[in-house]
């Protein structure tokens, strides 16, 4: 009974930016279908090349990252998602800096989209082939396997739902992504994001634009309860073994990193002759630097909040799928609907504002690229401890938890990036926060977009400097 | 991790106070301050809001408190439906296409003018428009770098072989330029052949950026040999950096106008402070600090006699006025249908 109310709360939860939407505006449901199938087929032809790629490329970059350990393995992982809370303008300058002639068009926006996120799928896919994977490589080392009979019949069918996943998240990124297709699109730019944003912006037609954001949520919710969830396995140490390092991968790996970091050191080298330092280290600075942290503890209340949710959902009940439906809603309308609801011009109500639509705009995806796996392989333990009637909190505390924190602390220091780099949320909800992100932003909304990349690097020095002590913190750092 | 957990709680809960108290938001009853919209880089450290903030204050006893608007188009949703509720007594940051396409969803304030103006003949629209007051204005224009080596003086000069791949625009349904550009092709040729040169536009430019910012971003890359900008853009170069090697182009046609303007919405609450500030910032010492931070022309000429504004080229300039929304929509279709056949 309490598990389906907790369940009840939490898709209700999720839904209520549609209610606020709903209450406002009423539906319209005179859609041009021409036009959607059109959006759609332009979208879905860049998403589902840039996915393939990303996770090809990422699941070799996986198998680098698992020949490496300690300090070496977690540096990869963390640098390789870097590139995704990068403001796409520095992945579209590094790419075209990279190329002579940068192909515009299809191609274009399919090579940026890939320069985005093969990184990020080598890391994620590197955390669940070392979660799933547990001794098996070593043990197919023993009985003599070949390399390519590992990979065929032993890895790949094990994380190949996990490598699915990953598919499909990126694939649900690149086709709600927005500024990277209107900028190297050319004529096929257009995605359902344009589309909502030229009913808002350009037509104003709101209800047209709610009623294309139910529609994309559908359209997301179809394809992610087509996944399946994985099978259940038993939790295992990683064992490092020759069938699953792959030099090769880490040299791809490297080179992606390398080629990566160059273009955008380049860029920002580019900057420090005319800026001053200490113009841009204003009051406006330290505003927008302690405004972050304020931000992030908000969000990782909410975020914490939700996953105990979802975990006690877990422990009680077995299908979570309704959590699928939200895997990826319109931030613009999201943001919108949380910006009518509550006050303008309060500080507390607006971080909290954001910190709300980022957890309906992200929670999913977030928990699902770092815990579903965890979540399935904790499953047996979860019985065991139910059978022997431990409470929820008690399991959760003394057993889960513990088990489970060095994936927390990547997944905090995610979160950490996140919020700090954050600013697309900031400005859809009508916040009147200042974060990193925003102060970014504003240099990229001016002359000055030099200054940005000068507060990029700053992020990125603080995210390191926060990863490190919040792991010192959850004792990361000691060998277990 | 009950230590972590113990950490996060006592940290958050310090943050918390200690914002509490040094929380300076005001209630929206208050009639001793005045809640101004404007975009990030008018209210921003760099931009003329925090001087001009201090001065008004000085001035009048009168507390400013901006908020960031994204997109003016949100802001007038949200006060709409909020009416007397709702919260902003100036907006600033309005161009003439915010104005034509969603002004109307609110009804705003007339607003008398207390500074006269010694504009050029194509800007004497502004002068007769009651609701909003321009406070800056500028010539679009393409910009380069001297050593560009194409001789480009017309519309159709962009159409060149040499220019393949490296002008920077933007895209008209996300950037106000882009639009003012979009208009300025229809004003200047027949429908049919601006249609024309649109189509063969979509293929010659290096690509079309959702914000004048990342077009510029591509400029100053050195991934685009010219730009689509403002007249006035080289004097940011030639006062900030000490560069004097860019340059505006002069195109034979005639240059659009941009113009940014600020209203007061019916729904203010402090209506009397809101009309003063939007006043005041057509006072000559407004007007050079807008001038100075937003590398714009000021409304008031004199104001820019013996700056580096003063050597910027008086071009040629197509007359200043509203469109109509159903035209822009029209034009804007066209762009759509005609982006949709290429790439």
């Amino acid at each position: 009974m309490k598990a389906k109310a907790v369940k009840l709360l939490l898709a209700l939860f999720f839904l209520f930016p549609l209610f606020v939407l709903l209450y406002f505006f009423k539906i319209d449901l005179n859609y041009n279908a021409q036009e959607i199938l059109w959006a759609l087929k332009n979208s879905f032809l860049q998403s589902f090349v840039t996915a393939c790629i990303a996770v090809l490329c990422g699941y070799f970059g996986a198998l680098g990252i698992a020949g490496t350990d300690g300090v070496w393995q977690r540096g990869l992982k963390l640098l390789a998602v870097i590139p995704v809370f990068l403001p796409s303008l520095f992945s579209v300058m590094i790419g075209m800096s990279l190329v002579s002639s940068f192909p515009l068009g299809t191609l274009g926006v399919i090579f940026i989209l890939s320069l985005i996120y093969i990184g990020f799928a080598a890391s994620i896919l590197s955390e669940e082939v070392m979660a799933q994977l547990g001794r098996l490589g070593f043990v197919a080392q023993v009985y003599g396997l070949s390399k390519f009979k590992f990979h065929t019949q032993v890895l790949i069918p094990i994380v190949g739902r996990s490598t699915v996943f990953i598919f499909a998240t990126i694939f649900v990124n690149a086709l709600t992504s927005f500024t990277i297709p209107l900028l190297v699109g050319g004529g096929k730019g257009t995605n359902f994001e344009v589309l909502i944003f030229e009913k808002i912006f350009i037509e104003q037609n709101w209800s047209l634009a709610v009623g294309l954001s139910v529609l994309q949520l559908s359209l997301v919710a179809i394809m992610a309860l087509c996944l399946r969830a994985r099978k259940d396995i038993v939790a295992a140490e990683f064992y490092q073994n020759r069938l699953v390092a792959s030099k090769f991968g880490l040299l791809g790996l490297g080179l992606y990193l390398g080629v990566y970091f160059w273009g955008y050191i380049k860029l920002a080298l580019n900057t420090t002759h005319i800026y001053y330092f200490g113009e841009i280290f204003n009051d406006g600075f330290y505003q927008a630097l302690w405004q972050s942290f304020v931000f992030f503890f908000c969000c990782l209340i909410l975020f914490f909040v939700l996953f105990c949710a979802v975990l006690y959902l877990r422990y009680h009940l077995k299908n979570l799928r309704f959590l699928n439906f939200f895997l990826n809603p319109s931030s613009v309308l999201v943001g919108f609907a949380f910006y009518l609801l509550l006050p303008a011009n309060h500080t507390v109500f607006d971080f909290w504002k954001v910190a709300l639509v980022f957890s309906v705009v992200g929670f999913v995806s977030f928990v699902k690229a770092n815990f579903e796996n965890q979540i399935q392989l904790f499953e047996q333990q979860i019985r065991v401890a139910r059978s022997f009637g431990l409470s929820f909190s008690k399991f959760l505390f003394t057993i889960y938890f513990p088990q489970i924190k060095k994936r927390l602390h990547f997944a905090v220091s995610l979160l950490f990036i996140f919020c700090i780099s954050e600013f697309g949320l900031v400005k859809a909800s009508g916040a009147e926060i200042k974060t990193l992100g925003t102060e970014m932003a504003t240099y990229l909304s001016s002359y000055r977009t030099e200054g940005a990349f000068v507060i990029s690097l700053v992020i990125l020095a603080v995210w390191i400097v926060a990863t490190f002590i919040s792991g010192a913190l959850l004792g990361v750092h000691k060998k277990s | 991790m009950k230590h972590f957990l113990a950490f996060v709680a006592v940290i958050f809960s310090c943050l918390t106070v200690f914002y509490f108290y040094r929380d300076d938001a005001q209630t929206s009853a208050d009639y001793t301050s005045l809640k101004v919209y404007g975009s990030g880089s008018f209210i921003g450290s760099w931009g003329p809001g925090p001087k001009l903030k201090e001065i008004f204050e000085k001035q009048t006893g009168i507390k400013i408190t901006y908020l960031e608007m994204s997109d003016p188009a949100l802001v007038f949703q949200k006060i709409s439906f909020e009416g007397n509720q709702a919260v902003g007594d100036v907006i600033l940051s309005l161009d003439q296409y915010d104005i034509a396409r969603s002004a109307d969803k609110l009804t705003w304030k007339t607003i008398e003018s207390k500074t006269s103006f010694n504009l050029p003949e194509n800007l004497k629209e502004l002068e007769k428009m009651e609701q909003f007051k321009a406070y800056d204005w500028a010539p679009i224009a393409f910009v380069a770098r001297d050593d560009l080596k194409v001789t480009i003086e017309k519309l159709d000069d962009l159409l060149k072989p040499e220019l393949k791949g490296r002008i920077a625009l933007e895209d008209p349904r996300t950037s106000s330029p882009g639009l003012n550009f979009l208009a300025w092709i229809y004003k200047v040729k027949p429908e049919a052949e601006a249609d024309s040169f649109i189509k063969q536009l979509m293929a010659q430019a290096h690509s079309f950026s959702p914000s004048w910012s990342g077009a510029y971003g591509l400029f100053k890359n050195k991934q685009a040999d010219i730009v689509l900008s403002y007249a006035t853009s080289p004097v940011y170069h030639l006062v900030e950096e000490k560069d004097s090697h860019f340059t505006a182009i002069e195109f034979k046609e005639g240059h659009p106008i941009q113009v940014e303007f600020a209203g007061v919405p019916d729904s203010c609450i402090n209506c009397d402070a809101g009309v003063r500030f939007v006043q005041f910032l057509q006072t000559p010492e407004a007007q050079k600090i807008i001038m100075e931070k937003n590398y714009m022309f000021p409304m008031v000429k004199s104001v820019q006699e013996g700056t580096a504004f003063d050597g910027v080229k008086n071009f040629k300039l197509l007359p200043f006025k509203i469109d109509m929304k159903e035209q822009l929509q029209k034009w804007l279709g066209t762009w759509s249908e005609l982006r949709k056949n290429e790439g």
